[in-house]
C-alpha cells in the first residue's frame, strides 16, 4: 500500500485550471496584479506634479533680550545643511570606487555639501551632481509688529502677513524673554496649531544647546572645536572571526546583506502562504456553497480535488505575487551586474547560494502544504463567512506570530528562540530561511525539515477526511464545537 | 462496448450515524437498461444508499459492487451523478460548466466544448450557450447541472432527486431527457419522492422508508399494493347495505356519492353484478385507478407519518 495517495494528473491539472481560471477572471486578481504599477505610477505622478501637500508654515521671533534671535537662526540654517548632507549621502551609492566614495562622505561631514559637490564634480565625472533640497517645514519671517499682544490678531488669523505680495497666515510665534541666565531665557511659543511640534523641537535642541555652549565657554572651549573632533572622530572597525575569504577578516556589506536579503525571502514566503492559504479557505468555502463537489466526487478522487486546489491556488498566488517577484529578481540581477558597491554586489551573490534557493523551494512548498492544508479543512467544515472567520482566528494568529522571527534574523540570529522556531514546524519555514545567512548546521534544518514535513502528511491526512467529511455534509462550526465539548469537556450531547 | 455486469448491486448493506441507523440491510441488485424509481420520504435512507453506492460513504455492513467492483476509480467515467444538493460555478459559462465535468471524464477539450454545445442546444438552452450561471434561472441551471453529469453518455445514471426545485413545463422536458437516456439502453436509478414521475418513468421501483427496503418490483407489482376503490351513487337508499360485504371501508363525500375501499378478496365487478341481482339502479358506477402514491402509503404505513431523519454524516466519523 502506498503512503502517497494515488491522483490522475489529467483531472488534477483540470481542477488546479478551473480554479486558477476562476480567480483570474475576477476584478480583484487583476486590482491586486496591477497594485504595484499603480502605485509606483501615483508615485511618479506626485514627483512630477510637484503638489505642496503639506505648505511650509511661517513663523516669526519676538526676542526682547537681543540675545537669541540670531543664534536661533544659526541652528535652524545648520539643521538645514544636515537635512541636505542627508540627501548629498545617498549619492555614495552610485559611487563605485571605494576609496573616492570614503572620501566623498569625509568631505561631506567635515566640509559641507558645497565641498561634496565640488568633490564630485572633480572626482566622479559623469555622476549628477545637482541635489534637490528637501522642503523647509517651517519659515522664520521678520515679525509685523514688535509685541506679543499686537501679534495676536496676527497668530489668530484676523490680520494676515504679506508674502511676496501674498496674504499669508502667521504659524506661530516664538518669544524670548529674559530668564535666570543668558543659555536659560524664559522662552514661549504661541500657536493655534498644537498638534505641530516642529518649532518646539527646534526650540528645545536650541536651548539644550545654549546650556553646552555657555558651559563649554565658560571653561574656554569652543562648541565648532568639539563638532570638529566629533566629525573627525574614528569609527569603530568590525572583524569577523569566522569569515575566511577575506585576509583581513573585516566586516563589510558583503556580509551583512545576506542576513537582510534572507529576511526579505522570509517575508514574502510568510506572504505568500498567508495569502495563499487564505485564498484556498475561500476557494473551498466557494466550492461548498456552489454544490459541486459531491458531483465530482462521482468522477474524481478527494485526493485529486485537494491536490488540483492546492495547485490551482499556488500558481495563483504567485501570479498575484509575480510583479513583486520580478520587480525584485530585476532589481537584484540589475545591482549584481550594474551595482556601484561591489560589497553590496558580492553579499546579494552570496545571499543567493545554493542552499538558500534549495531551502527557500522547500519551505515554501511545505509551509504552504501545512497550512493550505489546515485552510481546506477548516474552509470545508465552514458554511458561512462567518464560519470560516471562527475556524480560522486560531491558526491566523498562529501564522501572524510567525512573523516575530523575521525581523529577529536580521538582528539577532544567534537567538535562542529562533532556533526553538526553526524546529516547530508552524514557524520553521521562517526561522531557517532568516537563520541561513548565519550558517547553522545542517543537521539543524534536516531535522526541522522532518518535522515540517511529518506534520503536512498528517495534516493531509486529516485534511482529507475532514474535507470527505464537510463536503457530504452540511458542517458548520457547531460541528467542531460539538466535538470539542464532547471529545475534550466530556460532555453528553 | 457495454459491460452487462450489472451496474450496481447492494447486499445487505447498513449504515448507521452515532448510533443512529439511516440505512437497514438494504438488498438490490440494478439490472442493465432498467430504468428505477428509488422511491421514499425525507430522510427514508435515499441519499445514504446512493453516497454508499458511489463509495462517497462506506457502508458499516454488508458490500456495495458497482460494475462488479468495490466503489472506486474503476467507475469514473461510466457513471453519471446528479447529487440533490446542486450548484454550479457562477462565473463558469454554461457550456463551460458542461465541458468541465466532459473533460473530468475524458473528453478532450474540443471535443468537449462541441458536446456541450450540441447538448445546449439539443435541450433547449442554445442561447444560454455563453450566460454565466449566475444569470440563469433555477430551472436553466438545474438543466445545465443535469446536462454536465450526463454530457460524457455515461452506462449508469444515479440521479438524487433530479425533479425536486422544477417547475412542470421543465420535469416534462426532464422526463423527456431522462427517457432519452434510457432509449439508448443506459441504466437509470432516480430518487424522488414524487410518485408520478416514477409511475410514468420507470420499469422498476424500490421503496424506502425508515432507512429499510419495504418493496421492490415492477410498476404494476407495486400498484396491485395499492388499495382498490371504486365511487358509487345510487337514488336508493339500499345501496350501503348492498356494497358493505364487498367493503373494507366506506366514505360518504360531500355530493353525498359513495367512495368504497374494496376488501382484498372483493372485486369491483362484483359490486355491479350484485346490484343487477338486487335491481338497484346506480347513477355512478366509477373503479378509480390505483395510484404509487397509495401503493406506497399502504406498504410503509405509519413510516411516513414520522420519517427517520438521521444525520447524513457525523463529527464522529471525522474527529473519533
Amino acid at each position: 500500500m502506498s503512503l502517497l495517495p494515488r491522483v490522475n494528473l489529467r483531472r488534477t491539472f483540470l481542477i488546479a485550471r478551473r480554479d486558477y481560471i476562476g480567480y483570474v477572471k475576477t476584478w480583484g486578481f487583476w486590482i491586486s496584479f496591477f497594485l504595484p504599477f499603480l502605485f509606483g505610477g501615483f508615485g511618479f505622478f506626485m514627483s512630477q506634479a510637484k503638489l505642496d501637500l503639506s505648505p511650509a508654515q511661517y513663523v516669526t521671533v519676538l526676542d526682547t533680550t537681543g540675545e537669541h534671535e540670531a543664534r536661533l537662526m544659526d541652528l535652524h540654517a545648520e539643521r538645514q545643511d544636515d537635512r541636505a548632507q542627508g540627501v548629498m549621502s545617498t549619492k555614495s551609492f552610485f559611487i563605485q570606487d571605494k576609496d573616492k566614495r570614503a572620501e566623498f562622505q569625509r568631505v561631506l561631514r567635515s566640509e559641507g555639501t558645497d565641498a561634496a559637490q565640488a568633490y564630485l564634480k572633480e572626482n566622479v565625472p559623469g555622476l549628477r551632481t545637482e541635489f534637490e533640497m528637501p522642503k523647509e517645514k517651517f519659515k522664520f519671517v521678520d515679525a509685523p509688529v514688535s509685541t506679543l499682544e499686537e501679534l495676536m490678531p496676527y497668530l489668530m488669523g484676523k490680520k494676515m502677513l504679506s508674502i511676496d505680495g501674498t496674504p499669508t497666515e502667521l504659524g506661530g510665534a516664538v518669544v524670548f524673554k529674559k530668564g535666570e541666565s543668558l543659555a536659560q531665557p524664559q522662552t514661549e511659543y504661541w500657536s493655534t496649531n498644537v498638534s505641530k511640534v516642529d518649532v518646539p523641537n527646534l526650540l528645545d535642541i536650541y536651548l539644550r544647546r545654549m546650556a553646552r555652549v555657555t558651559y563649554l565657554e565658560a571653561k574656554g572651549l569652543t562648541v565648532a572645536e568639539l563638532d570638529r573632533r566629533v566629525d573627525t572622530a574614528p569609527e569603530a572597525v568590525l572583524f569577523n572571526p569566522m569569515k575566511i575569504d577575506d585576509v583581513n577578516q573585516g566586516v563589510n556589506s558583503s556580509d551583512t546583506v545576506p542576513f537582510v536579503v534572507a529576511s526579505v525571502l522570509a517575508f514574502f514566503l510568510w506572504l505568500g502562504v498567508f495569502s495563499g492559504a487564505y485564498m484556498l479557505l475561500t476557494s473551498m468555502l466557494e466550492e461548498k456553497l456552489n454544490k459541486l463537489l459531491e458531483m465530482m466526487l462521482a468522477t474524481t478522487r478527494f485526493s485529486e480535488i485537494i491536490l488540483g486546489k492546492l495547485l490551482g491556488v499556488a500558481a495563483l498566488t504567485l501570479s498575484m505575487m509575480a510583479p513583486y517577484i520580478i520587480v525584485g529578481i530585476g532589481g537584484v540581477v540589475w545591482y549584481i551586474f550594474f551595482g556601484p558597491d561591489q560589497d553590496v554586489v558580492k553579499g546579494l551573490v552570496s545571499a543567493f547560494d545554493a542552499k538558500m534557493i534549495i531551502f527557500l523551494i522547500i519551505y515554501l512548498i511545505l509551509g504552504y502544504v501545512l497550512y493550505g492544508a489546515f485552510f481546506i479543512a477548516l474552509g470545508s467544515l465552514s458554511s458561512s463567512m462567518q464560519d470560516a472567520q471562527t475556524l480560522t482566528t486560531p491558526i491566523l494568529f498562529v501564522l501572524m506570530a510567525c512573523l516575530i522571527v523575521i525581523p529577529m534574523g536580521a538582528t539577532d540570529p544567534d537567538s535562542p528562540l529562533l532556533r526553538i522556531a526553526t524546529f516547530i514546524p508552524f514557524s520553521a519555514p521562517f526561522a531557517a530561511i532568516v537563520r541561513l545567512p548565519s550558517d547553522p548546521p545542517l543537521w539543524e534544518l534536516l531535522l526541522s525539515t522532518a518535522f515540517l514535513t511529518l506534520l503536512c502528511i498528517g495534516t493531509i491526512a486529516m485534511a482529507g477526511r475532514i474535507f470527505r467529511f464537510g463536503v457530504l455534509s452540511g458542517a458548520g462550526a457547531e460541528v467542531v464545537i460539538a466535538w470539542f465539548r464532547r471529545v475534550v469537556l466530556r460532555r453528553k450531547a | 462496448m457495454t459491460n452487462m455486469t450489472s451496474p450496481l448491486a447492494l447486499q445487505s448493506v447498513s449504515k448507521s450515524f452515532a448510533g443512529k441507523p439511516a440505512v437497514t440491510d438494504v438488498s438490490f441488485t440494478i439490472e442493465p437498461g432498467q430504468i428505477v424509481g428509488f422511491l421514499g420520504p425525507n430522510g427514508a435512507g435515499k441519499t445514504t444508499t446512493l453516497r454508499m453506492s458511489l463509495g462517497l460513504i462506506k457502508p458499516d455492513s454488508g458490500s456495495v459492487a458497482l460494475f462488479g467492483k468495490t466503489p472506486g476509480d474503476d467507475a469514473f467515467g461510466r457513471i453519471g451523478f446528479l447529487p440533490e444538493e446542486r450548484g454550479l460555478y457562477k462565473k463558469q459559462t454554461a457550456r463551460e460548466a458542461i465541458a468541465h465535468m466532459a473533460r473530468l471524464n475524458g473528453i478532450k477539450k474540443k471535443p468537449a466544448f462541441a458536446l456541450a454545445d450540441d447538448l445546449l442546444d439539443r435541450y433547449g438552452l442554445g442561447e444560454a450557450k455563453r450566460k454565466k450561471n449566475k444569470d440563469m434561472s433555477k430551472g436553466m441551471a438545474q438543466k445545465v447541472q443535469l446536462l454536465a453529469a450526463i454530457a460524457h453518455d455515461p452506462e449508469f445514471h444515479i440521479l438524487d432527486e433530479p425533479f425536486s426545485g422544477l417547475d412542470p413545463v421543465n420535469q416534462q422536458i426532464l422526463e423527456g431527457i431522462v427517457r432519452e437516456i434510457a432509449s439508448r439502453g443506459r441504466t437509470i436509478i432516480f430518487s424522488t419522492h414524487v410518485m408520478e414521475h416514477a409511475e410514468r418513468l420507470c420499469d422498476r421501483i424500490i421503496l424506502m422508508a425508515s432507512g429499510r427496503k419495504v418493496f421492490d418490483g415492477t410498476t404494476e407489482e407495486a400498484l396491485a399494493k395499492a388499495p382498490r376503490r371504486v365511487i358509487l351513487a345510487s337514488d336508493s337508499e339500499d345501496l350501503i347495505g348492498l356494497v358493505s360485504p364487498f367493503a373494507a371501508d366506506i366514505e360518504t363525500l360531500a355530493n353525498g356519492e359513495l367512495s368504497l375501499t374494496l376488501k382484498p378478496d372483493a372485486q369491483a365487478h362484483d359490486i355491479l353484478e350484485r346490484s343487477v341481482e338486487q335491481s338497484l339502479k346506480l347513477s355512478k358506477y366509477e373503479p378509480i385507478r390505483a395510484t404509487l402514491h397509495e401503493a406506497f402509503v399502504a406498504l410503509v404505513g405509519p413510516d411516513m407519518k414520522q420519517p427517520a431523519k438521521v444525520p447524513e454524516t457525523n463529527a464522529a466519523e471525522i474527529f473519533g
